[in-house]
């Protein structure tokens, strides 16, 4: 069965981020656009400010000044819960780790990627990241190449119409991190945006458009 | 996923942490609850004693233990006051002694005779009069609800929670066994019911009261040995004209086999005795539970820090503050509750064995009982300290910031 979710675009307009205690600016954006529906990979040395631009379309932190729009929504608009309810109804994250809670079993951290998560959507989505077998063992037992695979079925339960991954291989061996990559984008499938930022050269074969961090922005 | 079932999965995902910190606070609750119960039945002697007019005259003895034996129904079988004595008393005859000296009990406005001589289940049955329910003092009222007082042989009228616990009416059988003190007198005595007696929130709503003749017709049958033969009498109480009060003492204590225990001034010298005892008592379970809040404080505390990045990172999968606040009182509040379920069953279990222990130390068990309902107040304090505890989790969740704490992870 086709799956149907809002396609959605992400647009950064102006955005001037700066450093939490210092305040002093970090980076800015004059205008970015993704596309609804598009495969983007941002690749980069550490420490730039990667993780930081993918939490800005995410809506977990808000720039100094500026706007993003993610969907028809205006991140830069909404309160700190509003925020997280787009990012619960549209946004699907995985981090290069810590991405389970460690006392819940596979299936349970699955679950947690919405309110309520048909059985048959999160048996599938472990089937497909090769964890269905593994569903009732706790996460904390699991290898980080596993834990990313189940982030991935959490993505992929929740039917997120924008995927963000956060160097989702950085930690991974070559195997693993093809593992993680294949159910990532097989998880956007053609409807969801995905967006990987990443300094792991392994991912330019997977991605049609790869973007320079230092390109976007300007420090 | 809801609330709800993360803090049930949290708390039984995470056993030993758990089972620790439940074991932590079912302890204190259970200690705080002992002390409390204990606190109360210490202070239920005072507002359960009966009263025994200004003064109790008994077999020679210590003051307290005369009032808490008299009119508290505690302790061993009393002595034996000659009957005599009693009836010069009463009828204020001149009292005339070996050594020619002589005394007219003029200062006595009312002397009511006591003899106890039976038990039902451990509620004492005494012989008296019916002076016994015609006090001079209204508010010291003994009266008859239903029926009339006992009048002839095997009649008996008793206090209403003993008709009541004992499903007791006018007209049922009621059988008491001689108690002397000696275990070989344990012959029963039967009574039929011809009173009931207003509740008076005092001892006499346990006993059972019936005439002097009867109770030292039931001593005739005892092993029970005086130079008076079984003209006794356990106690006096009296009730005195102004300023008799010295002159009572003088007589009874210095010429005859009694002694004197003036009521209020003894129940003064227990309330000082064990005063301080109650209020340390009442504090300890103050700082017991407050330990024992501080406790589970530091333990959720570490708990929750531990968990700051996948905090983070249920805020970034769209988890409300709200719904991760709701999480995180849940999960107090059930640790909460389920030690304090634990905690008050340890403290049913535990209590009867401190009163055995602690003996006379405490009314008897049969005379003043204690609902586990009494230590309500520590399982609500406990649930609430638990809740409480979450509040600095929360105050360092709510701080949090979800960008820096996921990139420094």
């Amino acid at each position: 069965m086709a799956l149907c979710y809002p396609l959605m675009q992400i647009e950064i307009k102006n955005a001037v981020v700066t450093l939490p205690v210092s305040g002093r600016e970090l980076f800015s954006i004059e205008h970015f656009h993704v596309p609804a529906g598009s495969k983007i990979l941002i690749h980069g040395a550490s420490g730039k400010g990667k993780t930081t631009l993918l939490h800005l379309m995410a809506g977990l932190l808000k720039p100094k000044t500026g706007s993003i729009k993610l969907g028809g929504h205006m991140l830069t608009d909404l309160s700190d819960d509003a925020r997280a309810k787009v990012r619960r109804e549209h946004v699907g994250f995985i981090f290069q780790k810590l991405n389970l809670i460690d006392h819940l079993t596979c299936e349970e951290n699955v679950r947690l990627g919405r309110a309520v998560v048909p059985k048959d959507a999160m048996d599938e989505a472990l089937r497909k990241v090769g964890l269905y077998e593994r569903r009732q063992e706790l996460s904390v037992k699991l290898s980080l190449g596993e834990q990313q695979r189940v982030a991935v079925a959490r993505v992929l339960a929740s039917h997120a119409s924008v995927i963000l991954a956060d160097e989702p291989t950085s930690s991974l061996d070559s195997h693993n991190a093809d593992l993680v990559m294949s159910a990532l984008l097989s998880a956007a499938g053609s409807q969801s945006t995905l967006i990987v930022v990443s300094h792991d050269e392994r991912l330019r074969k997977r991605f049609s458009r790869t973007l320079h961090f230092e390109d976007l922005v300007s420090a | 996923m809801t609330p709800f079932r993360l803090a049930l999965l949290s708390l039984t995902r995470r056993k030993i942490p758990s089972i620790i910190a439940i074991i932590a606070i079912a302890l204190s609750v259970a200690s705080s609850g002992v002390l409390l119960r204990m606190y109360e039945l210490s202070g239920s002697r005072f507002s359960t004693m009966g009263d025994g007019g200004d003064a109790v005259i008994a077999a020679k003895a210590g003051g307290i233990e005369i009032v808490l034996n008299s009119l508290n129904g505690e302790g061993d079988y009393p002595g034996f006051l000659p009957y005599n004595l009693f009836k010069s008393l009463r009828s204020e005859q001149t009292v005339n002694f070996e050594d020619g000296a002589n005394s007219q009990a003029h200062y006595l406005k009312l002397v009511i005779p006591v003899l106890h001589f039976a038990r039902h289940n451990d509620y004492r049955v005494i012989g008296t009069d019916d002076t016994f329910f015609q006090r001079p003092v209204a508010s010291q009222a003994v009266e008859v609800q239903t029926g009339r007082t006992a009048k002839k042989q095997g009649e008996i009228v008793i206090g209403a929670q003993l008709a009541e616990q004992e499903g007791l009416s006018i007209g049922s059988d009621f059988n008491a066994k001689l108690w002397t003190g000696d275990a070989r007198d344990d012959a029963e005595i039967p009574f039929a019911v011809v009173g009931i007696l207003k509740p008076t929130h005092k001892i006499w709503d346990t006993m059972g009261f019936t005439t002097v003749e009867q109770a030292q017709n039931a001593l005739a049958m005892s092993s029970v040995n005086t130079i008076w033969g079984n003209q006794v009498l356990s106690y006096f109480f009296v009730y005195l004209k102004p300023k008799g009060a010295e002159q009572l003492r003088t007589l009874i204590n210095g010429r005859t086999v009694g002694q004197v225990a003036f009521v209020e001034a003894e129940k003064q010298k227990l309330f000082d005795l064990t005063g301080t005892g109650r209020e340390l008592g009442f504090l300890m379970a103050a700082f017991i539970i407050g330990l024992g809040g501080l406790c589970v404080a530091g333990m959720l505390i570490t708990r929750f820090d531990a968990m700051a990045t996948q905090i983070a990172v249920l805020r970034a999968i769209g988890y409300s503050r709200a719904q991760i606040s709701a999480w995180l009182l849940l999960e107090g509040t059930l640790l909460g509750a389920i030690s304090c379920l634990i905690g008050a069953l340890l403290d049913a279990l535990a209590l009867p064995f401190v009163r055995s222990m602690l003996g006379s130390a405490l009314p008897p068990e049969a005379l003043v009982s204690s609902s586990i309902w009494q230590s309500a107040p520590v399982w609500v304090a406990a649930v609430l300290s638990t809740a409480f505890a979450v509040v600095v989790p929360l105050v360092r969740f709510y701080r949090q910031d979800v960008h820096l704490s996921l990139r420094s992870a």
